[in-house]
């Protein structure tokens, strides 16, 4: 009891402390990369959107090491779910569950908008709020979707384990593509005076990589959570 | 439009402090499903749609769903007979007297059970590593005793070791993981 | 030639995915290839840089320096990076045996390595947050190796903690980011001395410090780090202690030269005291040896920490200089537990008898990693303790508080020792890549005990003053040796009710979170004493 109140009111003090700093804070605020930002984006990455243009090509390398993350997570589930033994040895139990019809006729006609949807985000995050994680995201819903359809389907991912690491070498082979021609890494590999439609073909191509990478990353997690319980 | 604001932020914190004070594990994943959808506003009434995209595609779609497939697997209690006489029945009129021995357990904890046979018995050192089994049923032929057969580590056999103090043909039996040293 | 540092980062992390992806025999001997790789491209780029300092920072992609991510090298990240490689070339010759068909684990093991060399290099803030999240997971992943039920909750909550952690020090992160609008660290530090808002800085500093503190298991939040070091595999346990927790106490050098701030120096060293006391205390009563060792990392994190916050340059670099010595002696101590537990299959000290018959060898080391830690005359650990002992001289009560530390590292030691005695019925099994790695390492210790003055010179440009090994040193070191021998025959050995109830204390999740928003609150209490 002595250790909830005294926490409340810890915890109330340090509350009051930090909203004072925020109204401190306004007088102290600096808006250079806000500035240059607005003003050097365009040109320097051919992009519209700050956002992606930030993540593609600015900090790049923050990027390849934020891919990563989900590569060493995906691993490690499915590390951590596969039981030892034999994969013929074992009994898989499916049970009938009785999903309704209703879910599996809708699901078979938001299915296709669903994966359009998702496309479009990917391609066009250099024009429009999106880009590839997000992108990648609502594509894996879209193929998660196909498990109330058909419940066997999404049950087979070594491949899927095994694309998701050569996407990951493919992007780091396009990011470092500009040593050869600007003799810098990690950057945009097309020279600066082509127009702007040709130099966006590193974000579109970027973009693409990394959506489908992360939608296999979300799709093989699900898989292995559901492969998990049925031995 | 600072108003809306507001008005989301107290909802947010109204709904935290409920998700911190619920028992049930189904309302904790709505909640939070609910929570990410209005942050999701949040985000883009503070003019950042790229961060709201990702936070509805991830937080509301994909993270619900691998909360409830886990909850839902922790909610299986699976059982591996190797009996093959009635102990374990399933029908109308008479159940045989395992299987109400186990719908009594299972009830109390409010797991879901599901019982199959395995015709040729496999080898059982080491299986709780292998496979998903919770309890293992076998009968010693020559003394009509049931053993059921669990992991000592799992508290769930203590409560079944009480529910048979009384009976002398059944006995609960609980097998050391191996673990391995370095 | 400039860009060695991004292949120092990159290599590892290509090998390793070539190693997941081929999933064969002899690819696996690719690691041995990578860490040679390394090794030659980094005493170039020593060399190199020592010619032409101008190349000593980068920024990738050719953009200006306030916006896009720069690394840079200066003299503590080149000591570091040699030790890294060193450290882990002696982990993988040490488990190749057993993992030689494992390319799980060697992936894991290399990505590490990558992630790790990128975080001694990278001179962003940012940055440096995405790679302790890495690292994080990474971890993890590698403690819960074994897959059974001690490993697989330990893992989790050092998991689980650390994430709580790191959120503070984005938050802390944000605060910078919105007043000075850059991220790098060069940049903020020639400006954060115009801003004159006290409460705002020390609420940067006070944020990023809580998240360094869980990361580096200082006093109130080291509880995640006995049950993580126990469970994990031993080559995993000897990485952990001997580097990954040292990378806290990077980023705390890092962000002390950032803010500079005065107020907050002695705070610090009071907390690096009470981590020493409380690992020892803890350390006398367990009777595992994996966690032995692993509290006695909590005391020593609080020496090295005793060391780093002063102003003292010799104290200083006797801190900087412990880091080093203590990963080294460390992962000896942890590797030749490995090779004990596995010959006797029990891990309890209290049990095992016989180690220097049964295997001979292997002994010998550990009694070198024993004689380092303690702080004997020609061993390495003297050398730091010196260093770090010599700037405290004159406050007279410190030193003799210092003085209790090691007589208490002393007599955990000798407690630890009794494995040595007796006769046993087993036979050491213990390969050759096993007995090559311990010994390579006690080569090292003895090596930076008695040429500790070149290493100084080359590596830290910096003339130390000669730490003499006269008679005074000697005479302390044995009477702390005796002092130890009668503090465990009377007190110790007995193991009274008190030692039981802290062995078997154990500190919830709930109490753990307590801890860390009470040493938040310590920490702002002690900024207003100061204003």
């Amino acid at each position: 009891m002595i250790k909830k109140i005294s926490l409340l009111i810890i915890l109330f003090i340090m509350l009051i402390l930090f909203i004072q700093m925020q109204f401190d804070l306004k007088g102290y605020l600096n808006y250079f990369s806000h500035e240059y930002f607005l003003s050097h984006t365009y040109k320097d990455t051919a992009s519209s959107n700050i956002v992606t243009g930030i993540y593609l090509d600015y900090r790049l390398f923050d990027s390849i090491f934020e891919a990563s993350i989900l590569l060493i997570v995906v691993s490690g589930i499915v590390y951590m779910t596969t039981k030892e033994g034999e994969e013929n040895e074992r009994v898989f139990i499916f049970e009938k569950v009785k999903i309704s019809n209703l879910l599996t006729i809708l699901s078979r006609v938001l299915y296709p908008f669903m994966l359009m949807f998702g496309v479009y985000i990917i391609i066009h995050g250099h024009l429009s709020p999106g880009g590839g994680f997000q992108g990648g995201a609502i594509l894996a819903t879209a193929v998660l979707i196909t498990y109330y359809i058909d419940p066997d389907k999404i049950t087979k991912f070594s491949l899927i384990i095994f694309l998701e690491k050569l996407l990951f070498i493919s992007i780091l082979i396009i990011s470092s593509l500009s040593l050869l021609t600007k003799n810098v890494l990690f950057t945009n590999f097309i020279p600066n005076q082509t127009s702007n439609t040709y130099r966006s073909i590193f974000l579109i191509l970027l973009n693409l990589l990394i959506g489908i990478k992360v939608s296999l990353g979300l799709v093989s997690i699900f898989s292995s959570f559901l492969k998990e319980g049925r031995s | 439009m600072v108003i809306i604001a507001n008005l989301i932020q107290v909802l947010l914190i109204a709904i935290s402090i409920s998700i911190v004070f619920s028992k049930d594990n189904t309302r904790v994943v709505v909640f939070l499903a609910s929570f990410s959808l209005l942050s999701a506003c949040l985000y883009f009434l503070n003019k950042a749609p790229d961060v709201a995209l990702a936070e509805v595609a991830i937080g509301s779609a994909i993270m619900p769903l691998f909360y409830i497939l886990s909850i839902s697997k922790q909610r299986e209690f699976i059982v591996m007979s190797h009996v093959d006489d009635d102990y374990l029945k399933n029908e109308k009129n008479q159940k045989g007297k395992g299987y109400l021995l186990l719908e009594n357990f299972t009830d109390y904890y409010k797991l879901k059970l599901y019982i199959f046979n395995d015709a040729e018995k496999a080898e059982l050192k080491g299986i709780f590593r292998k496979s998903n089994v919770d309890l293992i049923i076998e009968k010693d032929e020559s003394t009509n005793t049931y053993f059921l057969i669990g992991k000592q580590s799992s508290i769930l056999m203590n409560k079944l070791a009480q529910l048979v103090e009384n009976d002398d043909k059944t006995i609960v039996v609980k097998v050391k993981e191996s673990e391995t040293r370095d | 030639m400039e860009y060695i540092p991004l292949y120092l980062i990159f290599i590892p992390i290509i090998s390793s995915m070539i190693i997941y992806l081929f999933n064969l025999r002899i690819i696996n001997y690719l690691i041995f290839i990578t860490q040679a790789t390394i090794s030659v491209l980094m005493i170039k780029y020593f060399l190199f840089i020592n010619k032409n300092p101008q190349f000593a920072s980068i920024t990738i992609g050719g953009w200006d320096k306030r916006i896009g991510i720069e690394l840079k090298n200066d003299v503590y990240s080149i000591a570091f990076i040699f030790l890294t490689i060193f450290i882990w070339t002696i982990v993988s010759i040490y488990c190749f045996d057993k993992r030689k068909n494992d390319a799980k684990f060697l992936f894991f093991l290399l990505f590490l390595e990558g992630a790790f060399l990128a975080l001694l290099q990278t001179n962003d803030l940012f940055n440096l947050f995405v790679l302790i999240e890495i690292i994080s997971i990474i971890s993890t992943i590698l403690i819960i190796f074994k897959k059974d039920g001690f490993a697989v909750r330990a893992g989790l909550y050092y998991l689980l903690f650390n994430s709580i952690g790191s959120i503070f020090y984005l938050l802390g992160m944000i605060i910078i980011y919105n007043i000075f609008g850059t991220l790098n660290i060069d940049v903020i530090k020639h400006h954060i001395h115009l801003i004159d808002n006290d409460l705002i800085i020390h609420a940067a500093f006070i944020l990023m410090m809580s998240a360094i503190g869980v990361k580096s298991a200082l006093f109130p939040v080291f509880t995640w780090l006995p049950k993580a070091h126990g469970a994990a595999p031993s080559s995993i346990s000897a990485l952990l202690s001997g580097l990954i927790v040292k990378s806290g106490l990077y980023v705390m050098i890092k962000v002390d030269h950032l803010f500079n701030l005065y107020t907050f120096k002695e705070y610090f060293f009071i907390l690096g005291f009470f981590s020493a006391i409380i690992g020892i205390l803890f350390a006398l009563s367990q009777k595992d040896i994996k966690q032995i060792l692993a509290y006695h990392t909590i005391s020593q994190i609080g020496i090295i920490l005793m060391g780093l916050s002063t102003i003292n340059q010799i104290t200083f670099y006797g801190g900087l200089y412990h880091i080093i010595n203590h990963a080294l002696f460390k992962s000896l101590l942890f590797l030749g537990a490995g090779m004990i537990i596995r010959t006797y299959n029990i891990r309890r000290v209290t049990e095992i008898r016989g180690v220097f018959k049964t295997m001979p060898l292997t002994s010998i080391f550990i009694i070198v990693g024993m004689l380092s830690i303690t702080g004997a005359p020609f061993f390495n650990g003297f050398i730091s303790k010196s260093l770090i002992v010599h700037g405290l001289k004159e406050q007279t009560f410190i030193y003799f508080l210092f003085f209790i530390i090691n007589i208490g590292t002393a007599t955990s030691f000798i407690k630890f020792s009794q494995i040595f005695f007796g006769k046993s019925k087993l036979k050491g099994q213990a390969t050759i890549n096993e007995k090559i790695a311990l010994f390579i390492l006690s080569i090292a210790c003895i090596t930076l005990g008695l040429h500790f003055n070149y290493f100084n010179q080359y590596l830290f440009h910096v003339e130390s003053p000669v730490v003499i090994l006269d008679l005074y040193n000697i005479m302390t070191y044995f009477i702390t040796i005796i002092i130890g021998f009668i503090l465990y025959q009377t007190i110790i050995k007995k193991d009274y009710l008190v030692f039981k109830k802290i062995r078997h204390m154990h500190i919830t999740f709930e109490t753990t979170n307590y801890l860390l928003v009470l040493y938040i609150f310590t920490m702002i209490l002690w900024s207003f004493k100061a204003l």
